[in-house]
């Protein structure tokens, strides 16, 4: 438990070192009981062991009450009483974690124990199932084995399909399953079988292409770019509302002119801020990009990251 | 929300050793420290008053993290409760009790129905009142008053829902119950068992009242975390719970009392009632002391073969000698 002393230190401005100790001792005990992930820090390191280092524990503290700060957790916390002030402290790292925890599940899309249970149920009430040579099918209609197109040709009318964005706010999965089931009966307009299905509609809420900020090398039209700007305006101004200059400069060195490939730390050093702050500021501009901004196809998504990439620049000047 | 879950199902530990071993330099430690400074809102706020006012419907209190049950057993909690007065307060045989709902800060576990009060002004924090989650508590065990809170629900075992669907054949369970995700659900039994600890308080008083060896007086034991009812006597006979233990100067010429004689003790002890409260005899040659439930130490008379304790009210005491290694408790009422 969060030693009420040292949080009277912290909430003064007047944390000591045996303070800041004592918080990243709290944190790491609670990061080895529960077995936390690493994923749960937003870090630009690459490390593969799955073992805590010291850094990210301190990583982790640090984002945890940047986090907390920012959800104004500490607003009011002379309405608190002082004997459930240090249970309230470990309470909102709990509720920080899960949220973190929550943020990287859905970058990962739904789970697929969860969306294989989601497609065997819908079938079952909303379509006509049925075995045909030992395999289980699923179609729209009642159907017999001549109404089975070639894999092939599913295949092909497949990879036509557009992948579907999870939100942060999407609780409930279900209705986004149906429609995506709905989607694979328009496209290939004949019974699948159901594991086919299962694996499909898995593959529509793969989240990668969603979180992947990449910029086409190749050269887009110049008045491409402008009737962009038209389009995208509202949405841009709506994203870089509240930045700073300087905030504008950070973004754009890191998210558009990182050609070197420098690490977030190297960034943060040369901005002269803390590397959580950094990663924060990073972390919740690509956040409002993604919930405010779901691209009709290639094209569209590359002109409209470089309208930001454009805005950002502005700003900055 | 496994974390929460998790969280919630395990013991907290007090984690304060080892941060001796952490390895952190000036600018760590000034790097956390910079997010807090120029926030002088934190410290120039008044901190939460510690007023004590009577206990009435809608006011949410803390709960004291530790207790001796009615029956001298001690109760622990390592998640304290926050609880929301849910009713006026009633009494058992002089002992208070109202009926609560618990509170949690843990909103994001909340249903689309639950009661979620987002405003953090109130006790500081958003929280979830859990209708769902409606306990008895003896009013002794509310520690401090935290804020005033109207609640929009009711206890969910007076609601229109729990009447239609618990009525039989009925079919509104099938159409109109909340479904709740495996979280939810999980967070529900979870907080459900927890608050035993709760109504536990009430639960070991009607324990108490059910026992007691007579109509007017009971005195129960509790040592190494066992309880025992001393027996009722008059003269050299075991009675039934049916009489009186007070003896009533002037009338009656039997003696009247409660024996307690165990092979983990090596004395006996007699407990009489008179108009003036209880007496306690300890029938040893050794040392012993009570202390009441503020710690204080009761004055006593003794010869060498006993000590006598008189003018003992209702309550909680602890018996202290040489001759136990644990403190034995006694609760007299």
């Amino acid at each position: 438990m969060f030693k009420i002393e040292y949080i009277n230190e912290l909430i003064t401005g007047q944390l000591s070192n045996d303070g800041y100790k004592h918080f990243v001792s709290v944190v790491s005990g609670f990061v080895r009981k529960y077995n936390w992930p690493k994923s749960i820090i937003v870090s630009s390191e690459t490390s593969t062991s799955k073992f805590w280092s010291v850094d990210q524990i301190k990583e982790l503290t640090h984002q945890f009450f940047e986090w907390s700060l920012s959800k104004g957790k500490f607003d009011n916390l002379n309405k608190i009483p002082e004997s459930y002030i240090s249970y309230y402290f470990s309470q909102i790292l709990i509720s920080f974690v899960a949220s973190r925890i929550k943020e990287e599940q859905q970058k990962e899309g739904l789970s697929y124990d969860k969306n294989r249970e989601l497609v065997v149920s819908i079938c079952k009430e909303d379509y006509v199932n049925s075995t045909i040579d030992g395999k289980e099918y699923v179609f729209i209609h009642s159907f017999s084995k001549d109404n089975l197109k070639p894999i092939e040709d599913i295949e092909n009318a497949l990879s036509y399909l557009s992948k579907i964005p999870l939100k942060e706010s999407t609780k409930h999965f279900r209705p986004l399953v149906k429609i995506a089931i709905e989607d694979v009966f328009n496209s290939i307009e004949s019974p699948i079988s159901l594991n086919k299905l299962i694996e499909t509609v898995f593959s529509l809420f793969s989240q990668k292409s969603f979180n992947i900020l990449q910029i086409d090398e190749e050269p887009v039209d110049k008045e491409e770019i402008g009737k962009g700007i038209i389009k995208f305006d509202k949405i841009i101004q709506k994203l870089i509302f509240g930045l700073t200059k300087d905030d504008a400069k950070m973004i754009f060195n890191f998210l558009f002119q990182n050609e070197g490939e420098q690490s977030l730390a190297e960034f943060a050093d040369k901005f002269n801020i803390p590397k959580s702050t950094f990663h924060h500021k990073v972390d919740t501009f690509k956040k409002k990009i993604a919930s405010a901004y779901t691209p009709e196809n290639e094209q569209d998504g590359i002109l409209f990251i470089q309208n930001i990439s454009k805005a950002l620049d502005k700003l900055s000047n | 929300m496994k974390p929460i879950i998790q969280f919630l199902r395990n013991q907290i530990e007090p984690f304060s050793k080892g941060s001796e071993k952490v390895d952190a330099t000036e600018t760590d430690s000034d790097n956390l420290k910079s997010l807090f400074i120029n926030r002088s809102k934190y410290v120039t706020q008044a901190r939460h008053l510690k007023i004590h006012p009577r206990i009435q419907k809608n006011q949410i209190w803390t709960v004291k993290s530790e207790y001796d049950d009615f029956q001298g057993i001690s109760q622990k909690t390592c998640h304290p409760f926050l609880v929301l007065i849910n009713s006026e307060q009633e009494a058992i045989e002089d002992e208070n009790f109202t009926r609560v709902f618990i509170v949690s800060p843990f909103i994001e576990l909340a249903t689309q129905r639950d009661e979620v009060c987002n405003d953090p002004s109130i006790i500081g924090f958003s929280f979830l009142i859990e209708t769902w989650n409606d306990q008895p508590i003896l009013t002794e065990l509310l520690n401090e008053y935290v804020g005033y809170y109207e609640s929009k629900s009711n206890s969910f075992s007076k609601t229109e829902v729990f009447e239609l669907a618990n009525e039989p054949n009925s079919e509104y369970s099938k159409s109109n119950i909340e479904i709740l995700s495996e979280d939810q659900k999980e967070f529900r039994n979870i907080e459900i068992s927890r608050a035993k600890y709760i109504n536990h308080s009430v639960l070991s008083l009607l324990s108490f009242l059910e026992n007691r060896q007579s109509q007017d007086a009971g005195v129960v034991i509790s040592l190494f975390d066992k309880i025992e009812y001393p027996k009722f006597f008059i003269g050299q006979t075991q009675k039934e719970p049916t009489l009186s233990l007070a003896a009533k100067s002037g009338v009656e010429s039997e003696d009247k009392y409660l024996l307690y004689e165990s092979e983990n003790i090596p004395y006996q002890m007699f407990f009489r009632k008179n108009e003036d409260g209880f007496i306690l005899s300890v029938h040893t040659s050794y040392k012993v002391k009570l202390l009441s439930n503020k710690n204080e130490e009761i004055n006593y008379t003794s010869n060498k073969d006993k000590s006598v304790f008189a003018n003992l009210k209702a309550g909680i005491y602890t018996l202290i000698s040489e001759q136990v290694k644990e403190p034995i408790k006694i609760r007299l009422k």
